[in-house]
């Protein structure tokens, strides 16, 4: 026991005096956030100044400006944010103009055709500021018309339309935050926990301070329980910062994109942090697994980041499932790793907790970790793998080790 | 560049399959992933989605009659309710709808409803008629509901459209026009501008990401292993290793490229991907123009990768330098996504940004040559130009050998310095975080508190504490000449005139929303702020709190690790940013490089408060008083800027220098403390 | 351990290896020595002759094919823990953490090979004197230079005091002054009753230092003794010449020798 206390904390602290560990598990969590959003602040302020001084060039054909639609054009001509030009027909795959109004008939009806271009956002959002001016004049013509037969001008508007949401501002709070935090939280902790997992394993070999510890006093399992430790407090630590820094930037982050009238607390209650931090503990544990299982096999630094790249894109791969903010935990998403604790946690700031599929989760991931740890034993004692310089890690041998691993050599 | 070399080089990296595996099958596997994700989130954000939305409705006059005639019953289907508020929260229902009466307008504007829609008689309760209002409750926190609610609004309104129109067509009123929107862009256009910003990020994302390892182990880890030193004991100079190294990784990237885009055409050809047809709108010269590009951005990787890993000591370290190199490089990729942005804008000029915007293009089928030749030429230039900051790198005498370990007070102020910048960037980050998280803080009292003296002051001065250091060495404190005070006093209205200038000029380039100017205004809140707590808190707190841990503790820190120019440059930059309002850095951090060099100049930070607090004062002054720089015509925004430098030239001539930097004249101070001998 | 046991005994020890290019590979067949309680044993022989995968079965980093070897009794397959704490192993494999000072290392391996808690700091502290290390003693590992590591890795190797050491090469690499040095450390080592194994292709190293010298060629000991015992034996008087002469009885061409290694 106190061997491993005492590897454990060696691990740490050499880990701590290293810039890449203190960047990708200290400083990257705790910075990443609060960058973000000011990136999006950013961006959305220089978008929208753009948008506001932006001038849609607006093309139509002479025959409009005679004729019915022609206080329209007049009232078009009026506004700021419009500049209007005369033309039979011009080409507008050119970026010149925006949108080309001409006259169409239809049912009968004179009305007016306004030809845009879908794929161009400039084109699409000229295309949408006039239908908003056609709306507004046609309501301040409805109304003079209504007015002028006697009637209330109000009439134009035989009913009218409130919608609300009866959320509560700690339900969209805890449905945004559902959406974004389970796969920030899992890249993050993969993240950190990479480069120490590598570190101390192929790390360690290419250093020759394997070796080293190999002729100490402790047993091969002992190093490896202190190894996988050290990885998953990392991994947890890395974790934390992130869940911390999430938390705390959210609110900001949302903000902005809010409307008006709309209000979002985040209160995250005692059960929700709860389970949030034990997610964050099982998942820095599972991770290190995976991650230390694939660098054991390598010599050097560089190969154990070559193999641990594969294995980093799967633990990665939930995340394409988990960007359908509605998808929910059920009894077969409770059998897959990664995912189901993603969902564990989703649900959880909604305030849902269901105990069956969290012990699910949790069983699986302790199955998964168990036998990772194994397997991970034997091959510290598999000669073949552990012994030597030479060449990386190609078929041949690979096979070999694990012939050796599971015919119990 | 040496054929013997190059071929030795080549097979080096060819040897590494997994760098192949990483660079060339992997891609070719998740192309198909990215293409199907795509596809699919192009579906869901058109609506196509499974959808018929659950509505209830509480019993009321005539509303069953709208939503009747309103809602499209293929995508509305109605559930029987009991507690329709209940079951909207259980997620049972999408939407509730009820009907109210319009209170505000009164019996006469229901009788005239009454009158002109006889359609909508049953809305009406008995006795008096009014306006009815149909209520709309739906769940924010769940996408079906909000879907829903969109959805039902837009039919909704598009009744209550239909029913004025038949009135107005009755009476033949005449009113009105009608606006039919055609989208004459092509399948192929739309898809164009859904898969290019993807495309884009995919291609730097191959690049950086699965030839990285070996390009940036080149330099640095053949360093590392020694292998480096036996090259350049060879009988070639290190112009032509350097030049050989480039060409075996950009010749790897440029294969990886022409993989890539023929797994691309593959998709093409077999329809999975919409692609122009005709050799008019794209077609075959599209492809040609997208591998040249694709070509191009390789180059330039793999002289940025090679330039990464000359400045690396190690292969570790230059993983780490790499890794903001590849975020942002993303993130410019990323740039077609941006919609003001074309490609015949000054956009074009920068690396990964010009082909992110390009791309979209030319898989529209509406490119430029022109441009395509412009940014092939840039990514070249560049190129070009990190390659010889690279050979200049490695000619340099100490490019193989390390530094001398230092020991004892030089090694804990190579710690300081070294943690000065990640700490300042936490303050930076907390300075963004903290105060939108409690609102007293966001106040002017709030921000002066917190701010000024618990991030700009406390922190860094815990920070010169826990590492050491001589407060009085490290804020220096000096008086300055006369000659100097004067000057720094004409300085003031001069860099308001100049940073002005700068401001309008930056204004015309990227207009600020009014909502940012209106926002910042109302922070001031000038009617009920009595002005000497505006002096204090803008004029004075600022000017010495601000300097205290910019041009006091963070130019410290620094002063080793920089020449005094590029020290001015670094410390501006941090301070600028710390002023976060995209719209205020770069007139703040132009003024923070002119306090820098006064610092610099005088080894004193007092010029500095001098001047920022005379500049802040006279803004506050200014904005009492209700005057302002803005109107200004454009010559005397020059004059400022003539002045300014000026004066700062002067200064720095007149100055005694920051001691342990090469502007020091040394005459009683000593300097810092030498290093322990080894 | 029994009063007449010595504190390392090896009996029959092979070990052969799979190798993927050269197939099955006997590294060291049969061997079998003792050295006894205080005594300086080297191991001599030319690169690749099995002096290192015997050290390192010693040190329980390889598992014998087949015979078996005891470190202060206990066995190195049976008992490889108490093996490890008897021992203090030093390679040229076996390198330093590098950001740990150096007080932290030496203190880092007492611990963990079982040194009293109590008496860690104390111990830190005399080999900090012992090795000259104190104007250091707080620097990291990575900043040192090649000798200064050396004399780290030495100190780190008896740290927690074992009552046998055993090293691989130890002074490969090292300049004149620090040979000498660890000539020196090693005479202390012995007085201090300590065994010391180790294994060398300096035959003026083993001349001036071994009690008891084996040498071994091809994963075989072709001669054990003292250096008088072997000196009469071959009728030769310097180590070189011992080493030919065993090669020659062998029936080997040591010219040959050379290419085959």
């Amino acid at each position: 026991m106190r061997s491993i206390f005492v590897l454990t904390l060696r691990e740490l602290k050499s880990a701590f005096r290293e810039s890449s560990v203190v960047l990708y598990s200290i400083l990257l969590p705790l910075l990443l956030y609060p960058f973000l959003l000011w990136l999006m602040v950013t961006a959305m302020t220089f978008i929208e100044g753009q948008q506001e001084s932006r001038v849609f060039r607006v093309a139509y054909h002479p025959a409009l400006a005679e004729g019915d639609s022609a206080s329209f054009i007049r009232s078009l001509n009026s506004e700021a944010r419009l500049k209007l030009e005369p033309l039979e027909s011009p080409a507008l795959k050119s970026p010149d103009y925006h949108v080309f109004l001409s006259q169409q008939e239809v049912d009968g009806v004179d009305s007016i055709r306004m030809d845009y271009l879908g794929d161009r956002p400039e084109s699409m959002r000229a295309n949408r500021y006039l239908a908003e001016l056609e709306q507004s004049y046609n309501e301040e013509e409805q109304k003079k018309w209504l007015e002028s037969q006697g009637y209330s001008g109000e009439a134009s508007r035989p009913f009218l339309l409130d919608g609300r949401s009866t959320a509560a501002s700690g339900d969209v709070g805890g449905y945004l935050l559902g959406a974004l935090l389970p796969i920030g939280l899992l890249v993050m902790i993969a993240l950190g926990g990479a480069y120490p997992a590598i570190d101390t394993t192929a790390g360690e070999r290419e250093r020759g301070t394997w070796e080293t510890l190999q002729s100490c006093a402790p047993s091969m399992t002992t190093i490896l329980i202190s190894k996988y430790l050290f990885v998953s407090l990392v991994c947890t630590l890395s974790g934390v910062l992130n869940l911390f820094a999430m938390l705390v930037s959210i609110r900001s982050i949302v903000a902005p994109l809010l409307r008006e009238d709309e209000s979002i607390t985040f209160s995250v209650g005692p059960q929700t942090l709860l389970v949030l931090l034990a997610g964050v503990v099982c998942v820095s544990f599972f991770v290190a697994a995976a991650l230390m299982l694939c660098s054991i096999f390598a010599r050097t630094f560089r190969e154990g980041q070559a193999l641990t790249t594969p294995m980093f894109m799967v633990i990665a791969l939930p995340v394409l499932p988990l960007s359908d903010p509605s998808l929910e935990l059920n009894s077969k998403l409770a059998l897959v790793p990664l995912v189901n604790l993603a969902l564990v946690w989703r649900q959880a700031l909604q305030g849902e907790f269901n105990p069956i599929y969290i012990l699910q989760t949790l069983g699986i991931l302790g199955v998964m970790v168990t036998l990772a740890l194994w397997v991970g034993a034997r091959l510290l004692r598999n000669e073949t793998l552990m012994t030597g310089s030479g060449p990386e890690m190609d078929w041949k041998r690979f096979l070999g080790v694990v012939k050796g691993v599971f015919g119990g050599k | 560049m040496n054929r013997v070399l190059l071929k030795y080089e080549l097979l080096g990296l060819l040897r590494d399959t997994r760098t192949i595996f990483l660079s060339v099958l992997l891609p070719v596997i998740l192309l198909p992933v990215l293409l199907f994700t795509m596809n699919k989130f192009g579906q869901r954000a058109s609506g196509g989605m499974d959808s018929t939305y659950h509505y209830g409705r509480e019993p009321g006059t005539g509303l069953e009659e709208i939503v009747r005639s309103a809602l499209d019953p293929s995508e509305f289907r109605e559930v029987l309710v009991k507690d329709g508020e209940e079951m909207l929260k259980e997620g049972n229902l999408d939407l509730l709808l009820r009907v109210k009466t319009d209170e505000e307008n009164g019996a006469s504007l229901g009788h005239d409803i009454q009158q002109l829609y006889p359609q909508m008689e049953q809305l009406f309760t008995e006795g008096t008629p009014s306006r009815p209002v149909v209520e709309i409750l739906y769940r924010s926190d769940r996408e079906r509901s909000m879907r829903a609610y969109f959805k039902v609004t837009e039919q909704l309104a598009e009744f209550r459209g239909r029913l004025v129109a038949e009135l107005l067509d009755q009476r033949e009123a005449g009113v009105g026009v009608k606006l039919f929107p055609q989208d004459v862009s092509t399948a192929q256009e739309r898809a164009a501008s859904l898969y290019g910003p993807a495309l884009s990020a995919f291609m730097v994302l191959m690049l950086l990401g699965g030839g990285s390892v070996a390009a940036l182990d080149s330099l640095a880890g053949e360093r590392e292993r020694g292998t480096l030193s036996t090259l350049f004991v060879s009988s070639l100079d290190r112009a032509t290793i350097a030049w050989s190294k480039f060409w075996a990784v950009a010749l790897i990237s440029v294969t990886v490229a022409l993989v890539q885009i023929a797994n691309l055409g593959f998709y093409a050809f077999f329809g999975f991907l919409d692609w122009p047809t005709s050799p008019g709108s794209g077609g075959l010269s599209g492809f040609l123009a997208l591998f040249l590009l694709f070509a191009v951005e390789a180059v330039f990787t793999a002289a940025l990768l090679l330039h990464i890993s000359a400045r690396s000591s190690s292969f570790k370290e230059a993983q780490l330098f790499f890794f903001p190199v590849f975020l942002v490089s993303f993130a410019l990729a990323l740039s077609g996504l941006i919609p003001a942005l074309e490609s015949t804008s000054v956009v074009s000029l920068v690396p990964f940004t010009g082909p992110g915007v390009l791309i979209p293009e030319i898989l529209a089928g509406r490119w430029s040559p022109l441009i395509l030749l412009l940014q092939c030429l840039v990514h070249l230039l560049m190129a070009y130009a990190l390659m010889r900051s690279t050979i200049g790198r490695m000619q340099r005498e100490d490019f193989l050998g390390g530094q001398a370990p230092q020991y004892g007070q030089a090694l804990i102020f190579e710690r300081f310095s070294n943690h000065a910048l990640p700490l300042f960037a936490l303050l930076c980050a907390a300075l963004f975080v903290v105060p939108s998280n409690f609102a007293v803080l966001s106040t002017l009292e709030g921000q002066g508190l917190f701010n000024q003296l618990v991030l700009f002051v406390l922190c860094p001065y815990l920070l010169v504490r826990f590492y050491g250091q001589d407060l009085k060495k490290v804020v220096p404190v000096k008086g300055v000449d006369l000659r100097i005070v004067l000057a720094c006093l004409a300085l003031i209205p001069l860099g308001q005139l100049a940073a002005t200038g700068l401001s309008h000029l930056l204004g015309s380039l990227l207009p600020a929303p009014v909502k940012a100017l209106e926002m910042m205004m109302e922070l001031l809140d000038l009617e009920n702020t009595p002005p000497w707590q505006l002096f204090l808190l803008i004029g004075f707190l600022p000017g010495v709190c601000e300097e205290f841990a910019f041009r006091g503790v963070l130019l410290h820190a620094l002063h080793k690790r920089f020449k005094p120019w590029m020290l001015a440059l670094v410390v501006a930059a941090v301070f600028g940013f710390f002023h976060v309002n995209f719209f205020r850095i770069l007139p703040t951090a132009y003024l923070g490089f002119f306090m820098a060099l006064l610092t610099l100049a005088t080894g004193s930070i007092l010029p500095a408060v001098l001047v920022h607090v005379g500049n802040n004062s006279l803004a506050v002054w200014a904005m009492l008083n209700g005057m302002d720089f803005e109107g200004l015509p454009g010559y005397v925004y020059l004059v400022g800027f003539v002045g300014q430098v000026l004066l700062t030239g002067l200064i720095i001539r007149w100055g005694a220098g920051y001691p342990g930097t090469v502007w020091h004249r040394a005459e009683e101070d000593p300097g810092d403390l030498p290093a322990d001998p080894v | 351990m029994e009063s007449d046991q010595s504190p390392i005994e090896v009996k029959n020890l092979c070990k052969i290896f799979q190798d993927e290019g050269r197939g099955k590979l006997e590294a060291v067949s049969n061997v079998s020595f003792e050295c006894r309680g205080g005594e300086i044993f080297g191991l001599l022989g030319t690169n690749g002759a099995g002096k290192t995968t015997t050290l390192r079965m010693l040190a329980t980093l390889l598992k014998p094919t087949s015979g078996n070897a005891f470190i202060m009794g206990h066995g190195v397959e049976s008992e490889p823990r108490q093996v490890r704490e008897s021992i203090g192993y030093l390679s040229t494999t076996t390198a330093l953490y590098p950001r740990l000072s150096c007080r932290e290392t030496l203190e880092f391996f007492a611990r963990i090979n079982g040194y009293a808690e109590e008496g860690i700091e104390e111990r830190a502290n005399h080999l900090v004197d012992r090795f000259g290390l104190t104007e250091y003693a707080d620097a990291r590992i990575e900043r040192l230079s090649t000798g200064m590591k050396q004399k780290v890795a030495i100190a780190r190797t008896v740290a927690h005091d074992p009552a046998v050491v055993i090293l691989d090469e130890p002074t490969n690499g090292l300049d004149i002054l620090n040979v000498l040095d660890f000539h020196k450390l090693m005479r202390e080592l012995q007085e201090a009753g300590k065994t010391v194994l180790f294994s060398t292709h300096t035959m003026s190293e083993a001349e001036k230092l071994c009690d008891r010298i084996a040498v071994i060629h091809r994963g075989r000991i072709m001669a054990c003794g003292t250096l008088d015992e072997l000196r009469q034996k071959s009728s030769q008087h310097y180590l070189e010449d011992i080493f030919v002469w065993l090669l020659d009885q062998q029936g080997e061409d040591p010219a040959a020798t050379l290419g085959s290694t």
